[in-house]
């Protein structure tokens, strides 16, 4: 559906305004870029639709992968209006660098087990590039790159016995004989943990008339440490994603 | 302008509260690559569009730094008056990230 006709009435509590703009199948043109002039990657929605939680093996036999989960923060998820600069670079490779946008969004998923996965779904300082020069974006284009992922909480942020980075208690006050028991540095001393994350950015569908472009993201990056409490685990997003590509002004 | 501190070198890195280092580091004086907004209000004629200049123009390696800006003559002569009280550290992402520094949700 062309979200862009429909009313507010129409889109709230349906879900719909976590959706990201599709093309039709039939959008196959491609993009000309050209070197020494500057685009822009504007309007970038990424909405992810499967989640995957890397689990460690039961035994040493197995390998690590990644397991299906389920989405609890469902109406959430998608980031929006994420904008950056498109240019092709010295080496004829085209790079995405990103600005700003909703570039962050705090999902949580249900592994079967009955675990939940807390993470920061982001794109923060994300710089994608092709593998290969190109002089366009077209329906083959693939932009890989990695980016920034900040802690899930701020420094703020008060844990249930209200300790914190920039504030609050320095142990759980409730139990003094434990304020320094070194198995509770972790727990008491918070860190504000900022991880890597990457992404490819799988080009499937071009709009050449109107500069838009559309196709399936895959991006895997470290969860939640509950401020450096404990280990974070990979996450892996698949989704779609949308964009428009428009020449920058300057 | 990079940020991020891999992950690996965090888990195996002494556990400290970067934002005690930060304070400790900075000596009683104000930190320009760390400190908010508000923290500015304390000087007049600084808050609030000389100290978002400052935040946003950051990060900083010295002092002096904040003069290279696109500043008007009178938040120079501004700045070089309340000099005294600045310093600088590394920006630190516990101080720096989620615009912590334009907006840290403590309204008192």
């Amino acid at each position: 559906a062309d979200l862009g006709t429909l009313t507010y009435d129409q889109i709230k509590d349906t879900g719909l305004a976590n959706k990201c703009l599709s093309l039709k199948e039939s959008a196959r043109g491609t993009i000309p870029l050209e070197a020494g002039k500057k685009y822009a990657l504007t309007d970038l929605c990424l909405e992810p639709q499967e989640f995957f939680v890397k689990e460690e093996p039961g035994n040493k036999r197995q390998k690590a992968e990644f397991v299906p989960g389920k989405v609890l923060t469902r109406y959430t998820s998608s980031l929006d209006q994420v904008y950056g600069d498109l240019a092709l670079k010295a080496d004829g490779t085209v790079s995405f660098t990103e600005k700003g946008g909703i570039d962050f969004q705090a999902i949580t998923v249900l592994l079967p087990g009955g675990e939940e996965v807390p993470f920061l779904f982001t794109v923060k300082g994300l710089v994608a590039s092709t593998s290969e020069p190109a002089t366009s974006i077209n329906t083959s284009t693939d932009l890989r790159g990695g980016y920034r992922v900040p802690s899930y909480r701020t420094s703020n942020f008060l844990d249930p016995k209200a300790r914190g980075l920039t504030t609050g208690y320095e142990s759980a006050v409730a139990i003094p004989s434990a304020g320094d028991a070194e198995d509770l540095t972790k727990e008491n001393v918070k860190r504000f943990v900022t991880g890597q994350g990457e992404i490819s950015l799988a080009v499937s569908k071009v709009d050449g008339a109107t500069g838009e472009v559309a196709g399936v993201f895959t991006a895997i990056q470290p969860s939640d440490t509950d401020m450096g409490g404990k280990e974070a685990v990979d996450v892996k997003l698949v989704g779609q994603f949308y964009g428009r590509i428009e020449p920058a002004d300057a | 302008l990079s940020l991020q501190s891999p992950l690996l070198a965090v888990a195996e890195a002494e556990i400290r509260n970067e934002a005690d280092a930060q304070r400790i580091e900075a000596g009683g004086k104000l930190d320009l690559n760390n400190i908010g907004v508000r923290a500015f209000q304390q000087f007049p004629g600084m808050y609030p569009y000389l100290a978002s200049k400052i935040v946003l123009g950051g990060p900083y390696d010295s002092v002096d730094d904040v003069l290279k800006l696109d500043l008007s003559d009178r938040q120079r002569e501004v700045f070089e008056q309340y000099k005294e009280n600045f310093t600088v550290t590394p920006p630190r992402d516990a101080l720096n990230e989620g615009d912590d520094r334009i907006n840290n949700g403590i309204y008192r």
